[in-house]
């Protein structure tokens, strides 16, 4: 059923059963309890919702569909990434309608964090990784507790067939704020006319790798 | 021995300009703000002059408060306002029915009328105010980030942090003819690597709060003692805990002291509608009038049954409260100095507003503790210029991630209440910059004036104040909305661009509502003009 063809049985002014019928029809959920202005406005909104997947079906551009004067969406295929503090990163996702139809046809969406500190991150090679299942429709962003401060994190947002992860957007780098005074001796000091100072144990060069095995991580 | 004391009081308040308006509701922060604070702390200011006090203050004025100062309309307002007042005063004086009360009427009716003689002596603009204690050399004016956006949110698009330090380096410099030495960053927000955003547009110092020291990558030798410079030579001084704790503590600090003036109780809101109306929002709104005749008289005491204020016994709390905290600071700097065998550099800095509009007495508190402290030879006032003129060493250290907000981060800008400003932020940011890229040759002026006007909202979207205001849960609507409009602005000034179906009238509209920076270039959000210049 259209859009419109539903419009003009709205208009109709339809009997309560008349409307409770073609809800069913539709695969609404309909309580028996429910009034007829409870049905109407069900299949109202049934009907906005056809509007706008035909809107961007048509790849019109997505700031049409506005909440409040504001654009819901951009189709912007985004993934953004911030600290909020050393033990919280906060993640959105803004999809264009190629992504968002893609990842919806998919049974299982996931968002996953990585902890990537220190290393040049291959999609394999994660310190250890955080799992989200998502649903697209009712979440736009998400909030990840995360068990160290002062590290790297990197999300993607994807899909799991046959048992593997298959990324579809992947976000900027992260780093979680300090929250401890660093185990660090050296210090370094300038002075006025002469070169800078050193004092203290010479600095580690950073590890190349944490040792764990990211391949048991990831369960592959 | 002894040790520096830097009093930094950061002014700031966001961009509010309805000039087709009656006096807006929230255009009362910047009128309230003027007559309680920045005025009575000019008048101070000469006053301590006048007596050969010595005093140094570190102030930063934000870009948009900058920009209010110069405009005109708002200046007109706030005269208007406080001839109301005085008109209310005089009312006040009538219907008195003691003479306590009557003093204190006439006690306002003075103050009202000072604060606009002192206004005209400006020729209405506060920045010249300022602009003549920096020039004797007591006051240290420093500038902040364009619109006080909170930048470790932004680091992941750095052309929008280096906009907005670019801006607020150069509208101090269109306001005062001299570049800033320093810079007040929003909320003391700060993120690695700033330093070097900092450096390039000739920045020489900034500051953070303690931890930021505590947690760096080195550990600081002198605490948070002394100023440290980060790795690309720029210097970071860190807030004393101690000194904010004392004056300002919810809990403990002076303020809630009985004989200072009661905040929450005022005549707005005390007299009878009828009367009262032609002097709160024009919506009927009941609103503070800053007149206001009760003391704290004690914490438990209910509203209604607040005492009458009593000036002398006030200024009398001032000055006690200054030489207690005198007393304290010298003790701090003589156990630091026992600790460090070297001289402390102790930190205080304070959101501006806590003198005069928060704290009514502050500003007499503040002069009380320079008068008295120009008798001890312990507590030596400075400058940031100052203090890195006095050392010959300093350590190389990065700060950490931090901001003096709630828990020390960045929950105040970014949580459950805010966090959906940000798919609107990133996305507009990163059209400014595809836009200047494309435009960047662009010689019709009309399509220029498009382009610098969306970036003027951009950057009015991007203001701290509405996100703090979301998780405060005051005003909400109104910063929902101020964000919503300049989004909405940008886009539709957007469109317009590129259909090149530009709406003349629409865009002189805004121009003159949103008209911060007159002098904007949208090509600053250019990448390629960042590399360029970096």
């Amino acid at each position: 059923m259209t859009c419109e063809e539903l419009e003009v049985f709205l208009s109709k002014n339809p009997t309560i059963q008349e409307a409770k019928a073609l809800a069913r029809k539709l695969g609404l959920k309909v309580k028996k309890r429910m009034k007829k202005s409870e049905v109407l406005k069900l299949l109202q909104d049934f009907a906005k919702s056809l509007v706008s997947q035909k809107k961007e079906e048509k790849a019109s551009p997505p700031q049409e569909i506005r909440e409040n004067g504001l654009p819901q969406s951009y189709g912007s295929d985004r993934l953004v990434l911030l600290s909020v503090n050393p033990n919280l990163v906060y993640v959105y996702w803004d999809l264009s309608s190629e992504t968002l139809s893609k990842l919806s046809a998919q049974k299982e969406v996931l968002l996953r964090l990585y902890d990537v500190t220190y290393i040049v991150f291959d999609g394999t090679n994660a310190h250890r990784i955080f799992e989200a299942g998502v649903h697209l429709s009712m979440t736009r962003n998400y909030y990840f507790h995360v068990p160290m401060a002062n590290a790297d994190y990197l999300a993607e947002l994807g899909f799991k067939a046959e048992g593997k992860f298959v990324p579809v957007l992947r976000s900027n780098v992260a780093r979680t704020p300090s929250n401890t005074p660093s185990t660090s001796v050296r210090q370094r000091w300038i002075i006025k006319g002469k070169r800078t100072v050193k004092i203290g144990e010479p600095p580690l060069k950073p590890v190349e790798r944490i040792h764990i095995s990211s391949q048991v991580e990831s369960g592959r | 021995m002894n040790g520096y004391f830097l009093l930094v009081l950061h002014t700031h308040l966001p961009y509010v300009n309805h000039p087709n308006h009656d006096l807006y509701l929230e255009e009362r922060w910047y009128v309230e703000a003027v007559l309680e604070s920045y005025v009575p702390l000019l008048m101070m200011f000469d006053r301590l002059q006048e007596k050969k006090v010595p005093f140094k203050v570190t102030i930063s004025l934000s870009p948009p408060l900058l920009e209010m100062f110069r405009n005109t309309t708002l200046t007109e307002k706030l005269k208007k306002y406080a001839e109301k007042l005085v008109e209310l005063c005089e009312k006040e004086i009538a219907r008195a029915n003691t003479q306590q009360e009557r003093d204190l009427a006439g006690f306002y009716r003075e103050r009202f009328l000072a604060c606009l003689n002192y206004l005209d002596s400006l020729n209405g603009n506060l920045a010249n105010g300022f602009k003549k204690h920096a020039e004797f050399g007591n006051v240290q004016l420093i500038t902040c980030n364009a619109t006080h956006g909170f930048l470790p949110l932004m680091r992941h698009q750095p052309f929008a942090v280096d906009t907005q330090i670019k801006v607020g380096v150069e509208t101090f410099k269109r306001h005062f003819g001299f570049e800033p030495k320093g810079i007040w960053l929003a909320e003391c927000g700060y993120h690695s690597g700033l330093d070097e955003t900092l450096k390039k547009y000739g920045v020489e110092f900034f500051f953070v709060d303690s931890h930021a020291f505590w947690y760096a990558d080195e550990r600081p030798y002198f605490d948070v003692y002394r100023p440290v410079m980060t790795p690309s030579g720029v210097f970071a001084f860190a807030r004393d805990p101690e000194s904010s704790e004392q004056v300002w503590s919810a809990t403990l600090g002076y303020p809630g002291d009985g004989r200072y003036r009661e905040f929450y109780r005022d005549l707005g809101f005390d007299r009878d509608y009828d009367y009262i109306k032609p002097y709160i929002d024009k919506s009927g709104v009941r609103v503070n009038v800053g007149i206001k005749y009760h003391k704290v008289t004690s914490r438990e005491t209910p509203l209604e049954k607040k005492e009458l204020y009593n000036r002398d016994e006030a200024l009398s709390a001032a000055k006690e409260h200054a030489l207690d905290f005198l007393n304290k600071k010298i003790s701090q700097i003589n156990s630091l100095t026992d600790v460090f065998n070297q001289p402390p550099v102790i930190v205080a800095p304070f959101d501006t507003e806590l003198f005069g509009h928060w704290w009514f007495e502050g500003p007499e508190f503040l002069e009380n503790f320079f008068v008295e402290a120009s008798r001890y030879r312990q507590i030596k006032f400075a400058t940031p210029s100052e203090v890195l003129e006095k050392f010959d060493s300093f350590q190389i250290v990065t700060p950490a991630d931090s901001s003096w907000g709630n828990g020390g981060y960045f929950d105040t800008w970014l949580n459950g209440k805010n966090d959906w400003i940000q798919l609107h932020l990133v996305e507009i940011r990163d059209r400014m910059k595809r836009l200047a890229e494309t435009y960047f040759e662009e010689k019709d002026p009309l399509k220029t004036r498009v382009l610098n006007q969306m970036l003027r909202e951009l950057l009015l979207a991007e203001s701290s104040d509405w996100p703090f205001i979301m998780t405060t849960g005051t005003n909400v609507e109104y910063a929902v909305n101020r964000i919503k409009t300049h989004v909405k602005r940008f886009l539709d000034l957007e469109t317009q661009l590129v259909k090149d179906n530009i709406d003349g009238e629409f865009l002189a509209r805004l121009e003159q509502e949103d008209d911060v920076f007159p002098w904007i270039e949208f090509r600053y959000y250019a990448a390629f003009q960042t590399r360029k210049e970096g």
